[in-house]
């Protein structure tokens, strides 16, 4: 099999492993009869108030937990845009590697980099704090490591060194079948969450 | 590893909490057990881990409680490598866990679900657990006798009605002294009045509002029930729901427009926001805060209120039910605007407002007394940081809290109602306006 192959391959098993579990995921999540929330005269403008919520993550100065700890919010901000940027490096490597200027690669590589000092920064604190420590159990820690191995091999591929290539598509296909067992497909119920929190404090008249 | 505790708890309560479990898995319990990353943003949003600095006070610790016991059961790993991510199986000792932390280390304030960045409602996560509990017929006892009391009330009324209606003529005689009226009068049963107002057992939850229906001209009579319900506290719905009826049919009976929450934050979210799922009828009448109407009859002049009745400064609580979770966030600061000299604000407030660690049941629960003291501080640390005289809240078992709060960390506050407040400073129409001289103001402790 040529490499070209496998790295399709993976692309292949791995997005569709992903994509049906996480189907799965919703159809049983939709199979759940909603609690009802029909208290009547709402106080607040129900729609504006769903909006908020779900975009609540741009606005930091909007919550105590942002504003008190913004150096730990602009980790998180850093460590998710470069997990995304390793997802779509994995289809530009694939399938676009002649968008990979060097502008846009030193971008990526960067991002990459910056994530993973902040990802590491998590994991040191995750292991350090008994605040932390007490709500971790191997999944916590497994997924935080497979996170750094996936941003740092994404990185030394982004750098054109073959056997980081080969390795971050290993370790691809394992965080997407992984993925959606674990917690990290917890941003799956992201818009729930902030949908049924926009509705029900919303409603309340509370966020204004 | 968990510590092992000794437990009350049988098998056959374990199965029932877990039947319990299976009833109440709605979509959002389903994505708030999902959806926690772990982050632990929510850390210092909880009075409990900020007032003592203990790990197992941290809101995911507590909700995790229950959901290691939905991974256990429902989860993928969690069913078939429980270890992996920290999954375990109910038993008697988790049983047990889960109930202490439910009944005492959780007021269901909210302020750690406005703090997630994914809106994870550890309210509702808790509030699950206590159902749990309640199911197995072994809560705290004196929360399901109070919830029992209430509903035994409107069964037995014809036998303490005589008795009901002799103490309010007592508080008659008490109104008429304190508003120079003697015509004044406590309505019951009266058809047609456009409020039923729903008091707590304590004349301080009717006297200041009957002086200030009065002055206001207002149409309105007395509920022969309370507002409070311990239904809510055990998260016992069928029990609950018997509790909210009493006032429900006693509504309709006399064709009221709107019913009138006293000063208590349960009750009102229970009114007004959280019952109305519970029936399949829309109710012929809308509820609100006695806090919400007081803030009306100023804005449109019904009362007149003079402020130098009420020199000494104060601050304001946001009780978590009345404020963050009921949506009574801006009234009273207009009311204490009005009708108050020296107001100063807490720092946090509103949305962020520390709970004063008197909700959920707690002040009821005597067992848990030292607990409920120590998550307290941090409350205790924003009324001593405003230097206010008094402090002011809108909900009997705050001010419960915060009066104990107070002897405890020797604040050297006057705890007061917001009702009380008004009354004192309301000027009686027809009559010159009232100076120092004739009514003593509310005096700092």
């Amino acid at each position: 099999m040529r490499f070209s192959e496998f790295e399709h391959l993976i692309h292949l098993v791995g997005t569709t492993v992903l994509a049906s579990l996480y189907l799965l995921r919703l159809l049983f999540l939709l199979s759940r009869r909603p609690a009802p929330d029909r208290a009547p005269d709402p106080k607040g403008d129900l729609l504006q108030s769903i909006i908020w919520s779900l975009i609540v993550l741009a606005m930091p100065w909007r919550m105590e937990s942002t504003t008190k700890h913004w150096t730990r919010y602009v980790e998180f901000i850093i460590f998710h845009v470069a997990i995304f940027l390793n997802i779509i490096t994995s289809f530009l490597l694939s399938y676009a590697p002649g968008a990979r200027g060097p502008p846009v690669n030193y971008m990526f590589m960067l991002f990459l980099g910056l994530g993973l000092l902040a990802g590491t920064l998590r994991t040191v604190r995750r292991f350090s704090r008994p605040e932390m420590r007490i709500i971790s159990s191997f999944d916590d820690y497994f997924s935080m490591v497979l996170v750094l191995l996936f941003l740092l091999t994404g990185m030394l591929a982004l750098m054109g060194i073959f056997w980081a290539i080969a390795v971050y598509f290993v370790i691809a296909a394992l965080f997407l079948v992984y993925e959606p067992l674990s917690k990290i497909r917890h941003y799956l119920y992201y818009p729930f969450g902030r949908y049924f929190f926009g509705a029900d404090f919303g409603r309340r008249g509370v966020l204004r | 590893m968990e510590q092992k505790v000794e437990t009350r708890f049988t098998r056959e309560d374990v199965d029932r909490a877990l039947s319990a479990l299976d009833e109440m898995r709605t979509r959002q319990l389903e994505t708030y057990l999902h959806a926690c990353a772990h982050c632990g943003w929510c850390n210092d949003a909880c009075h409990y881990y900020v007032a003592g600095a203990n790990p197992e006070r941290v809101p995911t610790y507590k909700a995790d409680q229950l959901r290691k016991v939905w991974k256990r059961k429902y989860d993928w790993l969690g069913k078939y490598v429980p270890w992996w991510v920290g999954a375990v199986a109910l038993d008697e000792q988790q049983l047990e866990r889960m109930s202490q932390i439910a009944f005492r280390d959780c007021t269901l304030c909210g302020r750690c679900t406005v703090n997630c960045p994914f809106g994870v409602d550890t309210r509702l996560i808790i509030r699950t657990i206590r159902a749990m509990i309640t199911a197995t017929g072994k809560a705290p006892e004196i929360l399901e006798q109070l919830a029992d009391a209430a509903i035994a009330r409107e069964e037995n009324f014809e036998f303490i009605k005589d008795f009901y209606l002799e103490q309010i003529k007592e508080l008659e005689a008490e109104l008429r002294s304190r508003t120079g009226d003697p015509e004044t009068r406590i309505p019951v049963e009266a058809e047609g009045a456009e409020f039923l107002y729903v008091p707590l057992s304590g004349a301080h939850t009717i006297l200041p509002a009957a002086q200030i229906f009065q002055a206001a001209g207002q149409s309105w009579t007395l509920s022969m029930f309370e507002a409070a319900n311990y239904g809510v506290f055990l998260h016992d719905i069928p029990r609950a729901k018997r509790i909210v009826e009493r006032v429900l049919r006693e509504a309709k009976r006399l064709k009221v427009k709107e019913v009138i929450i006293t000063e208590c934050g349960h009750a009102y979210t229970t009114f007004r926001w959280t019952a109305p799922n519970w029936f399949q009828e829309p109710w012929p009448f809308k509820v609100r805060s006695i806090v919400e109407v007081i803030d009306e009859y100023l804005l449109e002049g019904r009362i007149r209120v003079d402020p130098s009745l009420n020199p000494m400064s104060l601050t304001y609580h946001d009780s978590c039910n009345l404020g963050r979770n009921g949506g009574v966030l801006e009234e009273p600061r207009r009311i204490l605007q009005a009708v108050a000299t020296d107001f100063r604000e807490m720092s946090p407030n509103r949305l962020q407002s520390y709970c004063c660690g008197g909700g959920g049941g707690l002040v009821a629960l005597l067992e848990y007394s030292e607990q409920r003291l120590l998550a307290g501080k941090p409350k205790a640390e924003q009324i001593r940081a405003t230097g206010a005289e008094a402090v002011v809240a809108s909900c009997d078992n705050c001010r419960h809290q915060l009066g104990e709060l107070n002897e405890h960390y020797g604040l050297g506050v006057t705890v007061t109602g917001m009702a009380e407040l008004v009354a004192n400073a309301v000027v009686r129409r027809g009559r010159p306006r009232v100076g120092h001289g004739e009514r003593e103001a509310v005096r700092p402790a």
